[in-house]
């Protein structure tokens, strides 16, 4: 079964729940999913943090989103985590230069905290999709 | 008449799907379970992942404003 590694670098709402949709499919079909977290998308996994001051809405779709009972991206992520193989890493950079620490992320989700080489190792079978 | 109902009406995709999922990793083969959703994606969505990991679909059938579909855990 095929290997996906999304890069997250965005803070828009709709981005990352099409992202969490996509991963959380394929990892249930049997398919291995990494999700590599970054720039302004490491925000949008503060920990204890509501979910319309994660997310940045880029059109009507966020909107709806947040009004409807649409499962958030956040708890997709985590419940695929319980039922396949998918692995979520933030990115050292983004992570020192926030002077934050794996506690600041939501609990239950990060595997652990990576640079872009280990990155690009554990994603070398993968097909990469930059978000 | 299913072993187990799973209503998942009012939630969107991939909600019905995942609670489908969950409920067959935690109940023994041969068990089935009826997922109840309003969700239009899902009625058509379920049965492909249902085929495409090898579960048995029972049926899928259009009720009064939502869709029942029953699966049997086949492994």
């Amino acid at each position: 079964m095929s290997k996906l590694a999304f890069v997250l670098s965005t803070q828009v709402h709709e981005k990352l729940q099409l992202a969490a949709m996509m991963g959380s499919i394929h990892a249930t079909v049997g398919g291995e999913v990494l999700f590599f977290v970054s720039m302004n998308a490491i925000l949008a996994f503060k920990k204890n943090t509501e979910l319309k001051d994660r997310v940045i809405p880029e059109g009507e779709f966020s909107k709806l989103m947040l009004t409807k009972n649409v499962p958030n991206f956040i708890n997709i992520i985590k419940q695929t985590k319980m039922l396949g193989d998918v692995k979520v890493y933030a990115c050292s950079m983004a992570m020192d230069v926030l002077g934050w620490h794996i506690e600041d992320l939501e609990e239950g989700l990060f595997d652990d905290v990576i640079g872009l080489t280990s990155f690009f190792d554990m994603a070398e079978d993968a097909k990469i999709i930059f978000v | 008449m299913a072993d187990k109902v799973i209503d998942a009406r009012g939630s969107f995709c991939p909600g019905p799907l995942m609670e489908l999922i969950a409920a067959i990793k935690s109940n023994p083969v041969g068990t089935t379970i009826e997922v109840l959703s309003t969700d239009k994606g899902s009625a058509k969505d379920v049965p492909e992942w249902v085929k495409k990991v090898g579960h048995e679909l029972v049926g899928v059938e259009e009720k009064d404003g939502y869709w029942s579909i029953v699966v049997k855990r086949a492994k």
